[in-house]
This record gives structure tokens, sequence and C-alpha cells, in this order.
């Protein structure tokens, strides 16, 4: 008899579903779509620096530079952006940290962010509904417990992840490399590996709603839309707790308890520079994910497999 | 010991009753044949056996060990669900790879097993291929390889002829005939003529029931009968073995082998009479067949 080796098992799934994933069109097209988007965003990036480099020139009276980016580290640090930057974010303490890191790691970070909860409901959400419904997953449950293929997907979804914004990285810096004068690679390169790295917390909430989802059904379309209801009433639901008025006047203490509850409460913190203030929304947000993930996964423990 | 034991075990789907207090019991090293009419039981029985359906009441022990659980009987249950496919984007090779480490196998365990179930279905050629680049009869020939990865003392499979081509059907039968003595074996088919070929134990199902369970020697009676078919006159046929005290059915004599002779002996006591009145011999066979055992 073969013990069961619950992680080596999860390892093994993981391994197998991210191999999987990488040969399915669908899976290749979306990492596609996701290089291609980071680079047309960028592009349009570089082409607004170049518009505002350019008012400035005239409004200075000097020569416009044929490339842009020559004067954007001048202008991210200057005191007037620091302040628009500090005005934006309700932080005028973290825009003085943000202005020193390259503009186009930044952005490349703020546009992950924005992208990567779509990117992960589209590629994730049918990942264990699919094998329910063609029967792939009772062959794996004849051979392993339910958490270690369930938590195994959620591992090689993850690596899934990493690998777009790992290429949409990549996409973004050859933008910025070919469009952008006086571009500090190595610098940017180094910020964009760190500032991506922050991007997991993020994704892994995103994750564990769509796996969770695909969790409660055997019918891959279903499971898509329901995630996608999912990832529209959360990120709404997020947004409006976080930013109405009337919640934040009439009833504090509900926006104060209700708001953490969802993923974009935490994300002006993944910005912050110290880790220590970092760490309760990677907490935050890991746990929210988790906690998705593992409705999914005692609603799946109830049902025939 | 048994090899399956399950005790008043019910399911429903809703208002359908799939197993209604099914009781069943599988000797261990059997080729077991699982029949009966489309919404007899069979594919929930193997669904529950396999842990993947739950079972609303009763009792099941694979193995002597409890229901299945795959830390008790992973490697040593195999099963081959119906209408379940493998990967479509993985290629075979790294399929079954995949699922022999699942089973607790190393890389290189792992790579000769799948070289070896690969070679027991005749799929080698086509180890590289994508499972969706293949033909259906070949995907279900890669799924039923994936149950004899490793030493399954206990091997369940659903319907794993449906759909196939004749000549696929042979393979597979000479496959199952192969195992008998090495592991328990459970098949489930509509195909009766092919259980009678391959197995060596019959269960027989009607609403979620067991009915009828037995050896196939004394379902099918072939120990115990010997059908002469004739051309011609059939009674006078008969009444030339009259000290058998014969049986006409049709166009056949049936003979009951009284107690304690074999179906062969009776054979040679009774060719030597029917040839020396030049009776024209049709065809001689023991028992009857599954088909018309079941349905009697």
């Amino acid at each position: 008899m073969s013990r069961l080796t619950p992680f080596r098992d999860v390892l093994l799934v993981a391994a197998f579903d991210l191999r999987s994933s990488l040969r399915s069109w669908k899976a290749l097209g979306l990492l596609a779509l996701y290089l291609a988007g980071s680079m047309a965003a960028s592009g349009i990036f570089v082409s607004v620096l170049r518009e505002i480099e350019g008012v400035l020139a005239d409004t200075l009276g000097v020569a416009q530079t044929s490339t842009p980016g020559a004067m954007t580290t001048q202008l991210m640090q200057s005191p007037e952006v620091t302040e628009m930057l500090g005005g934006l974010l309700g932080d005028p303490e973290l825009a003085l940290q943000l202005v020193q890191i390259p503009p186009l790691a930044l952005y490349y970070f703020w546009l992950a962010l924005v992208l990567l909860p779509v990117l992960v409901t589209i590629t994730s959400a049918d990942a264990i509904s699919f094998e329910r419904g063609t029967g792939a997953a009772r062959f794996v449950l004849s051979r392993t417990n339910l958490g270690s293929y369930v938590w195994g997907k959620a591992l090689g979804q993850l690596a899934l992840m990493f690998v777009g914004v790992i290429a949409g990285g990549v996409g973004v810096w050859l933008v910025g490399y070919f469009s952008l004068a006086s571009f500090d690679g190595p610098a940017t390169a180094a910020w964009m590996f760190r500032l991506g790295l922050r991007t997991l917390p993020w994704g892994a909430a995103w994750l564990g709603l769509s796996l969770g989802v695909s969790q409660v059904t055997r019918h891959w379309v279903a499971s898509l839309a329901a995630a996608m209801v999912m990832l529209v009433a959360v990120g709404i639901g997020g947004q409006v707790l976080l930013h109405l008025d009337w919640l934040t006047d009439n009833a504090p203490l509900v926006q104060e308890l209700l708001s953490p509850l969802f993923p974009a409460a935490h994300k002006t913190d993944l910005f912050r520079p110290e880790l220590s203030r970092r760490l309760p929304a990677i907490a935050m947000l890991i746990a929210l994910g988790a906690s998705w993930f593992s409705l999914g996964t005692w609603r799946l423990s109830k049902v025939d497999a | 010991m048994s090899a399956l034991v399950l005790k008043s075990v019910h399911k429903a789907y809703g208002k359908i009753q799939a197993l209604n207090g099914l009781d069943l019991e599988i000797p261990k090293g059997v080729v077991c044949g699982l029949v009966g009419p489309n919404g007899a039981g069979k594919t929930t029985t193997f669904g529950v056996v396999g842990g993947y359906v739950r079972a609303d009441s009763g009792s099941i022990s694979l193995l002597g060990q409890g229901p299945f659980d795959p830390a008790i009987h992973r490697g040593r249950v195999a099963l081959l669900p119906q209408d379940c496919e493998l990967n479509p984007h993985m290629p075979v090779r790294e399929s079954l790879e995949f699922l022999a480490r699942l089973q607790g196998m190393d890389r290189k365990s792992a790579v000769a097993d799948t070289d070896r179930v690969l070679e027991l279905v005749d799929l080698r050629d086509r180890a590289q291929m994508k499972i969706r680049q293949l033909s259906h009869g070949m995907r279900r020939r890669v799924s039923v390889a994936q149950a004899f990865l490793g030493s399954p003392e206990l091997v369940l499979l659903d319907e794993p002829t449906a759909g196939l081509d004749p000549d696929q059907v042979m393979r597979l039968r000479t496959l199952f005939l192969s195992q008998k003595g090495k592991c328990t074996l459970v098949i489930s088919s509509h195909v009766l003529a092919e259980l009678e070929q391959s197995c060596d134990y019959v269960v027989r199902m009607e609403a979620g029931r067991c009915v009828q369970a037995g050896d196939m020697d004394q379902v099918t009676q072939r120990r115990s009968m010997v059908r002469v078919q004739v051309q011609g006159d059939v009674q006078a046929a008969a009444e030339l073995l009259a000290a058998f005290e014969p049986r006409v059915q049709g166009e056949e004599i049936i003979l009951r082998c009284p107690v304690g002779v074999a179906p062969e002996t009776l054979n040679a006591q009774v060719l030597p009479i029917l040839l020396a009145n030049e009776v024209k011999l049709l065809q001689i066979r023991t028992g009857e067949s599954l088909e018309a055992a079941l349905l009697k």
C-alpha cells in the first residue's frame, strides 16, 4: 500500500495543471492578449509622456526631445506631480515614496492590478468545472484526496498567473526600452520584478474567488459566467463600500466592517514600500482568496465529484 | 475473502432511486461481469464503489477495508468511470505518467509502467500524441490503460468497450483474460456475448438491486448441459438419445449432465450414437448463452 503524500500530490497536480494550461489554446491566447494589452497600454503611456513633455517644453520655450522620457524623472519628482499623486492616492507620504520608483515600473504595477482580476477569472473559472464535466477529475480523485487535488489546481493556476505577470512585464519593459530616452533598463526591470511579486496576493484573492466558483458546478460555461458575475459584483461592491460618501456619512461602522472583506480595500497598501505596512493587506488578500476557495471546496465535498 | 461487498446501499437522484438496497458480494480473483438493463444502477454502483458518487445509506467495503479512501486504496483499486476522458490538452504519455506518479511511483517507475500499459492496449506508437488528437476508440483504450497502472488488486471498468470496433474489442478481451488470477476485475457491459467470453462470475442488476449472482458456469450451465444442434428431423435424433433423457427446444436437443458426469464425458457417449446413425450435426456446445440464461 502506498501512503498518501498530500504535499507531493499538490505539487504533482500543480505541475500537471500548469503544463496543461500552457498547452491549451485558451490560456495561451489569453496570455498573448494580456501581453499585447500591456504593451499597447504602455505605448499609450509613452504617448502621454510625449504629450506632457511637449507641453512642458513649449511652456519653458525649449526644444522638444525626439524621444519621450528625457524629462520624466525630473517631472515625476517635481512637487506638482507629487502633490497631484498624493491627492489621487489620498496619502501624500505614499506619493512621496512612489515617485522614487521608475515611472514605467509603477505604471506596469498599476496596470497588472487592473488587468489581473479579469485575466485570472477567464483563465481559471473553468479549471475545476471542466475536469469535473469531462470526468478527468475522477481519474485523479481515485489516486489522491480532494484537498490535494483542488489545492494543486490552485497552485497551478497561481503559477500560470505569475507566468502572465512576467510575460506582461517583459512586454512593458520592451516598450520602455525602445521608446523612452534615458530609460534605466536594469533598475526598471528590478522594480518590475519586485512589483510583479506584489501582484501575487492581489491575484490570489481573485483566483480564490474564481476557483471557488469553479468547484460549485461541473458545467464550464456556467462556472465562467458565474465567475464573471462574481468578479463584477465583488469589484463594484468593493468600490462602492470604499467611495460612497453616503456610507461614510451615515454608516461609517458598516463601511469600516465590510470594506476589508473586499480586495479593493487592500489595493493601495500594496503600493507601500515598507513590508511591515504591506503585510496586513497581503494577509487579508490571501485570507479572502482562501476563504472563497474553501467555500467552493466545502460545497464540492458535499456533492458527487 | 471478498473483493467487494455492498450492503443495503441506497442512492437517489431526486425522485429516481438509482440504488435501492443493493446487496452485492464479489469474490476475490474473479473476472466479474456486471449486467442489467439501462437504468439498472450499474454506473451508480461503480460511482459509489469508486467514491465519486455519495451513497445515501448502506455500507461499502473494498478489499475488506471500508469504502473507497485514496489513503488506503490508491494503487490498489483502479477505476474506469463511464464517459470520462483524460485531459485533452496533454499527451498520452504525460497523462499516464502523471497518474502513475500520483499512485506513489517515482519518475523512473512511472515511465516504465506507462510503457507497459501502453503496450497492453497497443498504443505505444501514439504515446506522444495529445489525447484530443486520438480517435474515440483510442481515447477509450488510454482510459483503460490508466486502470492497469501499477498492480491494482481490484479493477472496475464501466463499459470499457463502448464505441470500439470489433478488432479493438477483441484486443481488450484478450487483455481482460490475461488479468485472470492477477486481480479482481469487474466489467460492466451491455454486450453479453463479450462478457460470456471474458468473465467467470456474473452479477445481474435490475432497478437498483442485485437479482442474480454466481459463477458463469453455474449461470450458463456450462458444466451441466450439452446442446446438440442437428439438421433434419430433430425429434428422430432425440429419440436416438432417449437414454440421456433429452429435451427438444427448437432445432436443438438439450441434454443434462448426470451428477458427477462432465460435459465432455457426456459428449463422448452421445457423439458415437449420432454419427453411427448418420445424423447431420451442425453444432455441439455446452450450456446456454449468457443472454439466454439471463432472459429466462
